[in-house]
C-alpha cells in the first residue's frame, strides 16, 4: 500500500519532490514512534502520503530547473491534470450532442459494431471457458495426467488411443505414489456405476472411486466429515462412501447427521464418512459410462479406489501435481529412470499431459478456427464504421472549418472526433455485450458436447474483451476521419455553397468497402466449403441400415458380469421379449455400436502361417447375439452370417470378418475356413460381411471381426428393426428389458439414425457457426455498400439533376454511380478470391470429400456477393433517376 | 493584475517562513505554526503549499543533501522580495480592518 502511494506521489510530484518530502516525512515519523510509538506513526504516515497524493493531483509540479533560480525566470510548468480531464469530459458532452443529431448515421453505427462486437464476444466466451480459463482446481497448472502406454503398439492406428492412454496398474501406482520426488501429490481415481438402494426409489448412480490423496491434491476440502485415509485403497477395501454436495442435498435433505449412518450400495452397506463441497468434479477422459462422450466430471458419491487385476491395465486415470518449480521433462525422466530400474513390472511406457490439454487439446484448434471467424467479422463490422464515419466526415467540413476559425487547434478537432469513435465504440459494446448475454444461453443449447460447456459464460475476461474491443474498434477506425477532419480544419477554404471536392475521401471509402468484400468472400468460401464437406459426409454410406432401427444399452452389475450362463440367458430372455414385440421385424445385439462407437483390439494369430513379424495382428472385434447382423442389413459377401446354433453353449466358435480384413490378410485365397486364434479360443471363419464405419464416418474402415459367445461383456446394445417409428420402440424396449429384470439397468437409448448424426456434432456445429457468421458479414457488408453509395448519391444530387437537366438519361446517371461503387467492389471480390484460396488450404483438415479449392464453390459465392453487392448498390442508385431536375436548377 | 488570494495556511506558512529566517522547511514550519498558533497541520499539506507559493513567485527554495544521516535531504524555503512585498500588504490590509476594534477583541465580555 505505501509502495503504491509512493509511486503515485512519485507520479505528481516529480521524483525529487516525492523523494524530499519523502525524507522530510520520515525526520517527524522518527519522531512520533519515539513519541507516540510505532503504531501510531505509521498511521499518521499513511495519512501524510495520502494526503499528499491528493493534494498533489491536481496541479501536477515538475521539478523545476535549478530551485535556486529566481522566481519569475523559471516557474515551473504546471500541466493542469483537471484542466486535461474537464477538457475531455467536454468532448464526452459534446460528442453525444453530435451523435444526438445525427440519429440514423448513429443507429446504423452503432448497430453494426454491436453485431459484430456480440458475435465475437459469444465466440471468445465459448473459447474463453473451454481453452482458456484455468481448470477449477488449486493451481491447476502444476496436476498432470499420467497413463501408461504400449510403445510398440502406438504406430497401429486400428485402436488408435485404447493403446496410447492406458490406467495405471497397481505395481505401478504404489511405485509413483512412495518413491516420486517431482511429484508432490498423487492419486488415481476411476468411475462405475452402483445402485443406491437403501432410499425409497432405487437409482443408478455414477460413482467416484477415488484414492486416499485425490481430494486434498484437488483442492476439496470435505465440508462435513473427511475424505479416505492412507491404506483405504488397493486390492480389498473398506466399505466407505463420501457424497457429492448434490447428493446430500437432492436425497438426503441436507442432513448432517447422515455422516456416520450407513448406506446400501449395490446390496452392500456402506458408511458414509463425509460431504464434499458444492460443485466437485473430476473430469474422466478415459471412457464414460453413461455413454455421452463428454463427461462433465460430476459424481454422486465417491467409495476407496480398488484394484481388480494386481497387474492387468486397468482404468484408474493418475493426476499428481508437480513440485513447484518441476517441469514435465524432469517427471518424464523420473519415469524413465523408473522403467529403466525395472521398477514397473510391464515393457509399458508412460505419457504425461497437463490436465487441461488432456480435456480440451483436441478442441483447440475447432475453436482457434472460430475465433478467427468472429475476428473477421469484426473486422467487416470496423470497416463498415470507418466508411460511415469517414462519409460523415464530408458533411462536417464546414462544422469543423468553423471551429478552426474559432482557434480549435488541429489536435483538438482530431480528439474530439476521436472522441465520439470512441463514444461510438462503447455503445456499440454495450449492445455487443447485451446481443452476447441473450444469444450465449441458446448457443450453448446447440452445441455438442465440448467439455467444459459449464464453465462457459460471460466472465470478466469476456467482458473486458468485449470494452476493449469496442473502444479499440471505435478508436483505430476513428483515426482516420479524425485525421482527415483536422487536416481539412488547415485549409480554411470553402465556396458559396460550402462544397468540396471528394479526392482522398472517395478513396478511402471505396478501400473500405473493397475490404469488407475481400473478408466476406473468405468467410462466405469457408462456410461453403464447410457445408459442402457436411453434406458430403452426412452422405457417406455407414455399411449398414440404420433407418428404423432403435436400440438400447444394457449393463449387467459387476456381481454378475462373471456368470456367464446365467448373464447368457438373461440376455438371450431380453432378445426373446424385443423380437416378440409388435412390429418388430427382427432383433440382434452387439458389444459395442459403430456409433458412437467405443472400440477394442485384440491381437489374433491366423494359423496355419509362420510365427514371425507377419503372424500375428491386431484387429477390433464385436461380439454379438444372432440377429445383428440382419437387423442392421449389414451385407454378407460371402459365407454364412452367425446364427442361433453357433451361439448356443458348447457350439464351435465362429468368426465373420469384415472386407478390410479379408482384403488384408487373405490377398490370394479365401478366408473361408481360415482358423484364428484369439485370446483364448480358435475360431472358424465363415463368412465375410461388408465394412462397416465404426465411430465416425470420415474414419476409414479397419480390420474387424464378429464372433458369437455364449458369455460375454457386461454390457449389450440391442437393436430392432421395426416397420413403425424406431423412436415409439424405445419405451417398449425398455419394459421388455425391465420384465426380464428391474435391476438390469440401461443406458444410450436412442435409434440408430440419430446415433449416426449425433457423430457429426462437432461438424455441424463448426459449419453452421461459421455459415452464420459468413451471413452476418455477408449484411454488413451490403449494409456497407448501400450506406456508401446512398452517401455519394446524396452528394451528387445536384451534378445529377443538371445532367438530367442536360438530357442524359436515367439509366446512363445510374450505370455511372454503379460503375463507382462496383470498381472497388470488383477489386474486393478478387482480392477476397486470392485470400480465400489462401485460407481454405487452413481448412483442409476440417474438409472431407472435397478439395480446398473447389471450383464450384468459388464460384457460388463470387456470383452470389456480386449479386448482394450489386443490389445493394441499385437500391440508392436507382434514386438518382427520382432527381428532380427543375427543382436543383431552382436552387442554384 | 490578477492575483489569487492567499489560503490560511499558505499565509501562515509565509510568516513561518518568515520567522524561521532560511532554516524553514516542512517540519521546522510545521512546528512554528503549531507552537505559535496552537494550530495542527499537516506536513505534507505544508510542504505542498509552500511549493504552490514558490510557483507564485514568493518564496524560493533550494535543496540541501548534504547530511550527516545518509538519505537525509531537505528543501529550505526563503521569501523572495515579492514574497516580502506581498506579506506587508497583507498585514497592512488586516490592520486596516481591524483599525479600532481591537480593543473589543482583548477585553472579555
Amino acid at each position: 500500500m505505501n509502495r503504491f502511494l509512493r509511486t503515485l506521489l512519485r507520479w505528481s510530484l516529480g521524483t525529487l519532490d516525492s523523494g524530499i518530502l519523502l525524507s522530510e516525512l520520515d525526520e517527524s515519523y522518527r519522531r512520533l514512534v519515539a513519541v507516540e510509538g510505532r503504531t501510531a506513526a505509521n498511521r499518521w504516515r499513511r495519512s501524510e502520503l495520502v494526503r499528499a497524493v491528493f493534494l498533489s493531483s491536481k496541479p501536477r509540479l515538475r521539478a523545476s530547473v535549478g530551485s535556486n533560480r529566481q522566481n519569475g525566470s523559471a516557474a515551473p510548468q504546471v500541466v493542469s491534470l483537471a484542466a486535461v480531464l474537464s477538457g475531455v469530459l467536454n468532448d464526452v458532452r459534446f460528442g453525444f450532442r453530435t451523435l444526438r443529431k445525427r440519429p440514423l448515421f448513429t443507429t446504423i453505427a452503432v448497430t453494426t459494431m454491436g453485431l459484430g462486437i456480440g458475435a465475437a464476444t459469444i465466440v471468445f466466451s465459448l473459447v474463453d471457458g473451454v481453452l482458456l480459463a484455468d481448470m477449477p482446481y488449486e493451481r491447476s497448472g502444476e496436476l498432470v495426467n499420467i497413463w501408461q502406454t504400449f510403445p510398440g503398439w502406438r504406430g497401429d492406428a486400428i485402436t488408435s488411443e485404447a493403446w496410447d492412454k492406458i490406467g495405471l496398474t497397481w505395481t505401478n501406482y504404489q511405485t509413483l505414489r512412495d518413491n516420486s520426488q517431482v511429484l508432490s501429490e498423487f492419486a488415481v481415481h476411476r468411475n462405475r456405476t452402483m445402485v443406491l438402494t437403501s432410499l425409497d426409489t432405487p437409482e443408478r448412480l455414477v460413482v467416484g472411486e477415488a484414492s486416499p490423496g485425490l481430494f486434498p491434491l484437488l483442492g476439496a476440502r470435505p465440508i462435513l466429515g473427511r475424505g479416505f485415509l492412507p491404506g483405504e485403497e488397493g486390492p480389498g477395501t473398506e466399505r466407505l462412501a463420501v457424497l457429492s454436495h448434490a447428493l446430500w442435498s437432492s436425497r438426503f435433505g441436507s442432513d448432517p447427521a447422515v455422516v456416520g449412518s450407513t448406506i446400501e450400495l449395490d446390496q452392500e452397506p456402506f458408511e458414509v464418512i463425509g460431504v464434499l463441497p458444492r460443485g466437485f468434479r473430476v473430469r474422466s477422459t478415459i471412457f464414460n459410462l453413461m455413454n455421452s462422450s463428454i463427461d462433465t466430471g460430476e459424481r454422486a458419491l465417491w467409495v476407496p479406489v480398488r484394484f481388480d487385476k494386481l497387474d492387468g491395465s486397468q482404468d484408474h486415470e493418475a493426476v499428481g501435481r508437480l513440485v513447484v518449480g518441476a517441469t514435465l521433462d524432469q517427471l518424464r525422466a523420473e519415469l524413465d529412470a523408473l522403467i529403466r530400474e525395472g521398477r514397473t513390472p510391464d515393457r509399458l511406457g508412460f505419457r504425461l499431459t497437463p490436465i487441461k490439454d488432456e480435456v480440451v487439446g483436441g478442441h483447440r484448434s475447432a475453436l482457434r478456427l472460430l475465433l478467427a471467424a468472429a475476428g473477421i467479422l469484426l473486422v467487416v463490422a470496423c470497416a463498415n464504421i470507418a466508411a460511415l464515419l469517414s462519409g460523415e466526415a464530408v458533411g462536417r467540413r464546414r462544422e469543423m472549418a468553423t471551429r478552426a476559425a474559432l482557434g480549435a487547434g488541429r489536435f483538438r478537432i482530431a480528439r474530439q472526433v476521436l472522441t465520439e469513435s470512441a463514444i461510438l465504440g462503447v455503445l456499440g459494446s454495450l449492445l455487443g455485450i447485451g446481443i452476447a448475454a441473450a444469444g450465449i444461453p441458446s448457443f450453448l443449447s446447440l452445441a455438442p458436447p465440448l467439455p467444459r460447456l459449464e464453465e462457459v459464460g460471460l466472465s470478466n475476461g469476456v467482458l473486458l474483451f468485449s470494452v476493449l474491443a469496442g473502444l479499440g474498434t471505435g478508436c483505430v477506425f476513428g483515426l482516420v476521419p479524425a485525421i482527415l477532419l483536422s487536416e481539412d480544419s488547415l485549409r480554411v477554404t470553402q465556396d458559396v455553397g460550402g462544397r468540396v471536392c471528394r479526392a482522398g475521401r472517395g478513396q478511402f471509402q471505396s478501400g473500405m468497402i473493397a475490404a469488407e468484400l475481400a473478408l466476406t468472400l473468405v468467410l462466405l468460401v469457408a462456410g461453403g466449403l464447410l457445408v459442402r464437406s457436411l453434406l458430403n459426409l452426412t452422405r457417406v454410406d455407414p455399411g449398414f441400415d440404420g433407418s428404423s432401427v432403435a436400440t438400447v444399452r444394457v449393463h449387467l452389475p459387476e456381481t454378475e458380469s462373471n456368470n456367464h450362463v446365467g448373464y447368457g440367458s438373461a440376455m438371450r430372455q431380453i432378445l426373446d421379449r424385443i423380437q416378440a414385440l409388435p412390429g418388430v421385424e427382427m432383433a440382434g445385439a452387439v458389444d459395442k455400436l459403430p456409433f458412437p462407437g467405443r472400440v477394442s483390439g485384440s491381437t489374433i494369430r491366423i494359423e496355419g502361417r509362420s510365427s514371425g513379424n507377419g503372424a500375428s495382428f491386431i484387429i477390433r472385434n464385436h461380439a454379438v447375439i444372432p440377429g445383428y447382423v440382419e437387423t442392421m442389413r449389414i451385407p454378407v459377401l460371402a459365407g454364412r452370417t452367425i446364427t442361433e446354433a453357433d451361439a448356443r453353449v458348447g457350439a464351435a466358435p465362429v468368426m465373420l470378418i469384415n472386407e478390410q480384413m479379408a482384403r488384408q490378410y487373405w490377398s490370394n485365397e479365401s478366408p473361408l475356413g481360415a482358423r484364428i486364434r484369439m485370446d483364448d479360443a480358435v475360431y472358424d471363419v465363415v463368412g465375410i460381411v461388408g465394412n462397416v464405419r465404426e465411430r465416425h464416418l470420415a474414419e476409414a474402415p479397419k480390420a474387424m471381426a464378429l464372433i458369437s459367445r455364449s458369455g460375454a461383456p457386461n454390457a449389450m446394445c440391442f437393436v430392432a428393426r421395426t416397420n413403425g417409428d424406431p423412436e415409439s420402440l424405445i419405451p417398449e424396449m425398455r419394459q421388455a428389458v425391465s420384465a426380464v429384470d428391474p435391476d438390469l439397468s440401461l443406458s444410450q437409448m436412442s435409434t440408430m439414425t440419430a446415433l449416426i448424426e449425433g457423430s457429426t456434432g462437432s461438424e455441424r456445429y463448426r459449419t453452421m457457426l461459421v455459415l452464420v457468421i459468413g451471413i452476418l458479414a455477408t449484411v454488413l457488408a451490403a449494409v456497407g455498400v448501400f450506406g456508401v453509395t446512398a452517401h455519394s448519391v446524396s452528394k451528387r444530387t445536384r451534378e445529377m439533376g443538371i445532367r438530367m437537366a442536360l438530357g442524359a438519361r436515367g439509366a446512363k446517371l445510374i450505370r455511372g454511380v454503379l460503375y463507382e461503387t462496383m470498381l472497388p467492389g470488383l477489386v474486393g471480390i478478387g482480392a477476397g478470391v486470392l485470400g480465400a484460396l489462401a485460407v481454405s488450404r487452413l481448412l483442409a483438415s476440417y474438409l472431407f470429400g472435397i478439395e480446398a479449392w473447389d471450383r464450384t464453390t468459388f464460384w457460388v459465392v463470387v456470383v452470389l456477393l456480386g449479386s448482394v453487392s450489386v443490389v445493394a448498390a441499385l437500391v440508392p442508385a436507382s434514386r438518382v433517376v427520382r432527381v428532380d431536375p427543375t427543382h436543383v436548377l431552382k436552387a442554384e | 493584475m490578477t492575483r489569487t488570494a492567499l489560503g490560511d495556511l499558505e499565509h501562515q506558512a509565509l510568516i513561518a517562513t518568515l520567522r524561521l529566517m532560511g532554516e524553514a522547511y516542512s517540519v521546522s514550519v510545521v512546528q512554528e505554526i503549531e507552537d505559535r498558533t496552537g494550530r495542527e497541520v499537516a506536513q505534507s499539506a505544508v510542504f505542498i503549499a509552500m511549493r504552490r507559493l514558490e510557483e507564485k513567485g514568493l518564496l524560493q527554495s533550494r535543496v540541501d543533501d548534504q547530511s550527516e544521516e545518509k538519505g537525509r535531504v531537505r528543501r529550505y524555503f526563503d521569501l523572495t522580495p515579492a514574497g516580502m512585498e506581498r506579506l506587508r500588504e497583507m498585514r497592512a490590509a488586516l490592520m486596516n480592518l481591524w483599525d479600532g476594534f481591537s480593543a473589543e477583541l482583548e477585553t472579555p465580555r
